[in-house]
């Protein structure tokens, strides 16, 4: 059975272009510059250390708190766990969210979907190349995120081992793919002509939730880590220590994601034109 | 080519259209006339599989009409009543797209260009209302289909363009395509159209051939000064305007000129009754039963 539209692929690659160039190159950059600026921010943490020695020679709670947010980096890849690596998912997971929201509404925006909708291609197919498209647009964003981190690094600290950022970028992929399915599901769940930015409601919580089961001891808040796709691919857990991944959350939101793209293909059908 | 039979399709409370039956017969090109919101469009998007039927059944090339169905999508050229394509990309791209797609004869492709005049290195979303609706022309007419499907296809055209446009229909029906037109410029329906159909409020008022709607045609007859009590079969009484009185005739003409001679008006008007003003009158009445 043939589900794939190369036409349709090339017309959609076309039309997402332009914004997958600014969005990948204006978060690439913001990356390059933070890594740039490496060495400056190493002399800062080692200051930073003495402080430390002090606070815990008190027992003071600041150095638990400051542990929960990454402690202090030890080399390049540590700090880019801790600087560059939650924001290039904030942003990422926000941007996959717009282009799967996107990629739907868009034709119904636009007022395009007739046309689209009247040529001799089955929904099943319109769909499948929408998302073959997404799942492109995303692997060239996060192909340019990790090259511009590596340029980095070469730049300020080329002995740095760098296989962790690629290992690290996958796992971001694999979860961008997951938001952006999500989204497309979102937008085919709802009625037609919505805002875009309604896809943020996607990732932006999940990840506060992350945030804050990382960030807490208490059992029940911890517990919300397995509700947000970002906990597999966290970066302090990941890049700096070590930690096993998250089996378990990466299945639940795979097959979260299975069922969406399941549902997806039913509603799709069915889809009316307003 | 086209079967419909008492389809109904509402929108919540607010009527799309209601009992709808219409046949389109193959090789003919099929009129279909109404105010804004009377149910055209609805009926055209749910022959094209947009939209879901809440009663009834059609069929269109012998396929049920089925939501989503694209399978029909191939025999059929679709004209919507506003070009929608990609704003981004430039009418090369946007024509390429759809050739990439369709089988398309390039001679044909060609003649369609050099025929409307298209500017294939402008923007899509450069251009005027008018010049965006000659590219939906294109992607319609393209493939040669065996069925059009034409959402009010002229508004918005310049006087050559549109002739040209309708020449072009009559090739295609030469060719034997089929075509259903819907349109408010009933001046195109009368040049080009074998039926037509009036359709009210999401009802269908009546379907006749071009032919039968001739020879019903009736006349106006305007006589000054105003004199409202002529009395002949076929004759009735509209009003008076401007010292003149006014009455529709439906008869035979001989007739009323001798009828007419026994008066001495300063002035009398006899002329046929435009489809426009037959159709108003259909638009107007509030029980065509």
């Amino acid at each position: 059975m043939n589900i794939f539209s190369k036409n349709l692929f090339k017309l959609e690659f076309k039309r997402s272009f332009k914004s997958l160039m600014i969005w990948s190159f204006s978060l690439a950059l913001s990356l390059l510059l933070v890594i740039v600026i490496y060495p400056m921010a190493k002399d800062m943490f080692e200051a930073l250390e003495q402080m430390i020695e002090y606070f815990e020679s008190i027992n003071s709670g600041f150095v638990g708190m400051l542990e929960m947010f990454g402690g202090i980096p030890e080399n390049g890849i540590e700090y880019f766990a801790t600087e560059g690596a939650m924001f290039l998912q904030l942003l990422g997971g926000i941007f996959a969210a717009i282009v799967g929201f996107g990629i739907i509404n868009k034709d119904e925006k636009e007022k395009t979907v007739e046309v689209i909708y009247t040529l001799p291609i089955s929904r099943e197919k319109l769909l499948f190349t929408k998302m073959t498209v997404v799942a492109v647009n995303l692997f060239i964003f996060m192909l340019i995120q990790v090259l511009m981190v590596d340029l980095g690094f070469l730049l300020v600290a080329p002995g740095e081992d760098i296989s962790a950022i690629w290992m690290f970028g996958l796992f971001d992929y694999f979860m961008f793919l997951m938001i952006a399915y999500l989204s497309m599901f979102l937008a085919i769940v709802l009625k037609p002509n919505q805002s875009n930015f309604i896809a943020i409601a996607i990732p932006f919580p999940l990840y506060i939730i992350t945030t804050i089961a990382y960030a807490t001891d208490n059992a029940f808040l911890k517990s919300l880590k397995y509700i947000s796709p970002f906990t597999f691919a966290e970066p302090v857990g990941w890049l700096k220590d070590q930690l096993n991944f998250e089996t378990i959350n990466f299945f639940i939101f795979l097959s979260l994601t299975v069922v969406s793209i399941i549902l997806s293909f039913v509603l799709f059908k069915k889809r009316q034109i307003i | 080519m086209i079967n419909v039979v008492e389809a109904r399709k509402y929108y919540g409370k607010s009527r799309g259209i209601h009992n709808v039956t219409l046949q389109v017969n193959e090789g003919e090109i099929f009129g279909f006339v109404g105010p804004n919101g009377s149910g055209k469009t609805t009926l055209i998007r749910v022959l094209l599989g947009l939209l879901e039927l809440q009663g009834g059944h059609a069929t269109i090339l012998d396929q049920e009409v089925k939501l989503g169905n694209h399978k029909i999508n191939q025999d059929i050229g679709y004209m919507p009543s506003e070009s929608f394509f990609f704003n981004e990309m430039k009418v090369q791209g946007v024509i390429d797209f759809f050739k990439g797609i369709r089988k398309v004869d390039t001679d044909y492709l060609k003649l369609l260009i050099e025929n409307l005049d298209i500017d294939l290195n402008k923007k899509f979303g450069a251009l005027s209302f008018g010049n965006k609706k000659k590219i939906g022309i294109v992607v319609a007419l393209m493939h040669q289909p065996k069925l059009l499907i034409l959402d009010e296809p002229t508004s918005g055209l310049d006087p050559l363009i549109q002739s040209r446009f309708l020449d072009l229909l009559l090739e295609a029906k030469k060719k034997g395509t089929t075509i259903l037109l819907s349109s408010h410029v009933l001046s195109e329906i009368e040049k080009v159209c074998d039926r037509v159909a009036l359709i009210k409020e999401g009802v269908i008022l009546f379907t006749k051939s071009m032919e039968d709607i001739r020879k019903d045609e009736h006349k106006r007859l305007m006589v000054t000064p105003n004199y409202q009590n002529l009395v002949l079969e076929g004759l009735s009484y509209i009003n008076d305007y401007n010292s003149s009185s006014h009455y529709t005739y439906h008869g035979d003409v001989n007739l009323l000129i001798d009828y007419l001679s026994q008066y001495k008006f300063k002035d009398v008007v006899l002329r046929n009754i435009g489809l426009e003003e037959l159709f108003a009158v259909y638009y107007t009445k509030e029980d065509l039963s």
